[in-house]
């Protein structure tokens, strides 16, 4: 069984068919990266594996470790082990990011043996080691963070709840180099058996620093491409046009 | 959604023969008499709020329950003082039980001639002049200086006071009328802190007139926290008045009362006054609240920010009008008002109403407002990290009013003001 597997996933917003049928599968500890040309539906994709009510599933299945997803309210899911990193993280002025942390964690992990004060004492490393500063315990949640600050919280959060599955959609947008640079190891600490991946982006220095396994592309709602990490080298030379050509007849396989 | 088809009711006969009785019971002198008269006159003399008054159209007076209330006897010096929690956080503790009330002065303010406070019909016998309320051509306002039965007129004469006045009313069937006269001399600063609360198990009614004066260069912050029973209706009207580079910060919370009417007026009236009025009010059940503000603006070089933010749940219905008015003259005025609601579920219901009257030119004037649920994509982003919905939903709500919070300067009124909110969302249908 899959770790992870979307089988022939269809969704809409309104009457408007975004998601047609879309399949992927990844293996337990593997790292896939999902690139694709602006509006092609990959936040779409991610707010249906997170459950977001907007968004109507029409037909197929989201299976995590066998079980289908799309029943389940989303912070079932988020308990399951599955995580979304936001591309678009929103603000909650008001609800202060040590709160929200707290709430999160002990929602999804329990509450801390240590205490608020270990609780705490766990976060601040975790900060350091993302080069954040503890001042943003105290502000709003996301509450006038810079592009770059909200997508260092988002891999605080992944780091804080240690999913099983996570979903990186454009983690890269944002961040200056350093950033990257910094983002990305925290994100590859995690990586090993218990951690699969869906990376979303597209920028092939990202995937340089968080190197994928395999490599799909999604175009208008469904996977028109899957291959070896390789592959984006060409993306990044040719764009998606090539692709966009040949989708009409077939869908390549890698 | 409840509508309330506006009806013309009769009030019961407010007459001479009836104060006359009170005055009696309170053994007052003749000066008390006297201004006690001529407030009924002005009470007689003045319409009842036709239906359709702009005012009132949303609040008919058939909410209030009239007809099932007595006047209550004047409230009068009690023996005992009943301690409470909250008296620790001030330096000067009122407390008001039904008819009959207690001062206990903690920081010899009092002792020291920092502070004086008087029974009202002391003060008013005296013709001391800020307890002598301007004459509002205002039904219930006349109403109330001429019917009170609880009274007390507070002067800060120097530093800085911290003054909690409880009330507690537990006797159903009763109508009453408190009246508080505040000033606040120059240079020196009151805070404030107001409880109204009662018992829940029968009608009551209360009707409310306060003043506050703050001199030039004094400063007042009050908190008035509206936590009655669910059977208990209000009407109040607080005015103040702000002298030159004088300061006033209100926060008033709506929490509790079957209908609850309040006016809220705030001139800054000496130059460079600057006045902040905050306020908070959730509603459940079939609770009514309806609240007008008015940022009077009457001389130059004067500021005003107003905050409301209100939630409404189950089939309550809160209602918000607002007025900014720079008198003619009011140059390089400030004044900013706002207006929020989050409407909890269907079947409840918010109005907003901001209003502007400007007779003045150079001035920064912004009003808006916005009502609504919850925004789906907080809620989405709480809920993707494992956060339950209801839980979600309460810590959405806790943001929403956090900012009005904080504008209460106290740690112990914040707190508590939390703990209501928390409260309410723990009903949440
Ligand atoms: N709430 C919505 N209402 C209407 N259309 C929507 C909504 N959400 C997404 N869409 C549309 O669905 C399509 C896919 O959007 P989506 O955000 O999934 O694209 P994307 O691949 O993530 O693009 P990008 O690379 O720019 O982030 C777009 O045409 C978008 O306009
Ligand atoms: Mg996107």
């Amino acid at each position: 069984m899959a770790e992870f597997e979307i089988r022939d996933l269809q969704a809409r917003i309104g009457e408007k068919p975004i998601l047609q049928g879309v399949n992927l599968t990844i293996e337990r500890g593997e790292t896939h990266a999902l690139m694709g040309p602006n509006g092609s539906g990959k936040s779409t994709l991610s707010n249906v594996i997170m459950g977001h009510p907007d968004y109507e599933v029409t037909g197929g299945d989201i299976l995590f470790r066998g079980q289908s997803l799309l029943g389940l309210p989303t912070e079932e899911r988020a308990r399951l082990g599955v995580f979304l990193a936001f591309q678009y993280p929103v603000a909650v002025p008001g609800v202060s990011v040590a709160r929200f942390l707290k709430t999160a964690v002990e929602a999804v992990r329990g509450k801390s043996a240590g205490g608020a004060g270990g609780f705490l004492k766990g976060v601040r490393e975790q900060m350091k080691s993302l080069e954040m500063t503890e001042a943003f315990l105290d502000r709003g949640l996301n509450e006038g963070f810079s592009g770059g600050e909200k997508k260092r919280l988002e891999i605080l959060q992944m780091r804080l709840l240690k999913p099983a599955l996570a979903v990186l959609d454009e983690t890269d947008s944002g961040l200056d180099i350093d950033a990257l640079r910094i983002v990305a190891g925290g994100v590859n600490q995690l990586r090993g058996s218990d951690l699969t991946l869906l990376v979303i982006t597209h920028y092939e220095r990202l995937l340089k620093l968080i190197q994928p396994d395999h490599l799909h592309v999604l175009m208008e709602g469904r996977i028109v491409f899957s291959g070896g990490p390789e592959a984006v080298q060409e993306l990044e030379r040719r764009g998606y046009d090539w692709l966009r050509e040949q989708a009409g007849e077939a869908v390549v396989a890698g | 959604m409840v509508t309330i088809a506006p009806t013309e009711i009769e009030l019961p006969d407010y007459d001479a023969q009836l104060l006359a009785k009170l005055s009696a019971v309170a053994g007052e002198p003749a000066a008390v008499r006297a201004q006690r008269a001529a407030a009924l006159a002005l009470y007689r003399d003045l319409p009842l709020p036709p239906a359709r008054d702009e005012e009132w159209r949303h609040s008919p007076l058939s909410l209030f329950p009239f007809a099932g209330v007595q006047l209550a006897s004047p409230a009068q010096l009690g023996a005992v003082f009943n301690a409470d929690p909250w008296d620790d956080d001030f330096d000067v503790v009122i407390e008001v039980h039904d008819d009959s009330f207690a001062i206990r002065d903690q920081a010899s303010l009092l002792k020291r001639g920092a502070l004086e406070i008087l029974p009202l019909a002391d003060a008013l016998a005296r013709q001391l002049p800020s307890a002598v309320a301007p004459t509002y051509r205002r039904k219930f306002v006349a109403l109330n200086q001429a019917f009170w039965t609880a009274g007390f007129f507070v002067r800060v004469i120097s530093g800085q006071c911290r003054l909690l006045l409880r009330w507690q009313f537990t006797k159903t069937g009763r109508l009453q009328l408190p009246r508080i006269a505040v000033a606040v001399e120059s240079g020196a600063q009151l805070n404030l802190v107001e409880r109204w609360r009662s018992t829940n198990d029968g009608p009551m009614l209360v009707i409310g007139a306060h003043e506050f004066r703050v001199a030039p260069d004094a400063r007042l912050e009050r908190v008035a926290l509206h936590e009655w029973g669910v059977t208990t209706a209000c009407i109040a009207e607080d005015a103040a008045v702000v002298g030159e580079r004088g300061r006033a910060d209100w926060v008033t919370a709506v929490l509790g009362g079957q209908a609850v009417k309040l006016v809220a007026g705030c001139d800054v009236a000496g130059r460079g006054a600057d006045a902040h009025l905050s306020g908070l009010y959730f509603a459940d059940g079939a609770q009514h609240v309806d609240q007008r503000t008015v940022q009077l603006h009457s001389s130059p070089d004067t500021t005003s920010h107003l905050l409301y933010k209100g939630a409404v749940q189950d089939r309550s219905h809160a209602i918000y009008q607002g007025l900014i008015n720079a008198r003619r003259g009011a140059v390089r005025v400030d004044a900013f008002q706002m207006n929020r609601n989050l409407v909890l579920n269907q079947g409840a219901r918010a109005d907003s109403l901001p209003g502007l009257e400007i007779d003045a030119d150079d001035l920064k004037c912004s009003h808006g407002s916005a009502t609504g649920n919850l925004d789906p994509e907080q809620l989405f982003y709480l809920r993707a990290r494992g956060i339950a919905e209801d839980e979600a939903r309460r810590l959405l709500v806790a943001a929403f009013f956090e900012e009005v919070i904080g504008k209460a300067s106290q740690a112990r009124v914040q707190e508590h003001l939390r703990e209501a909110v928390r409260q309410k969302m723990e009903h949440a249908p």
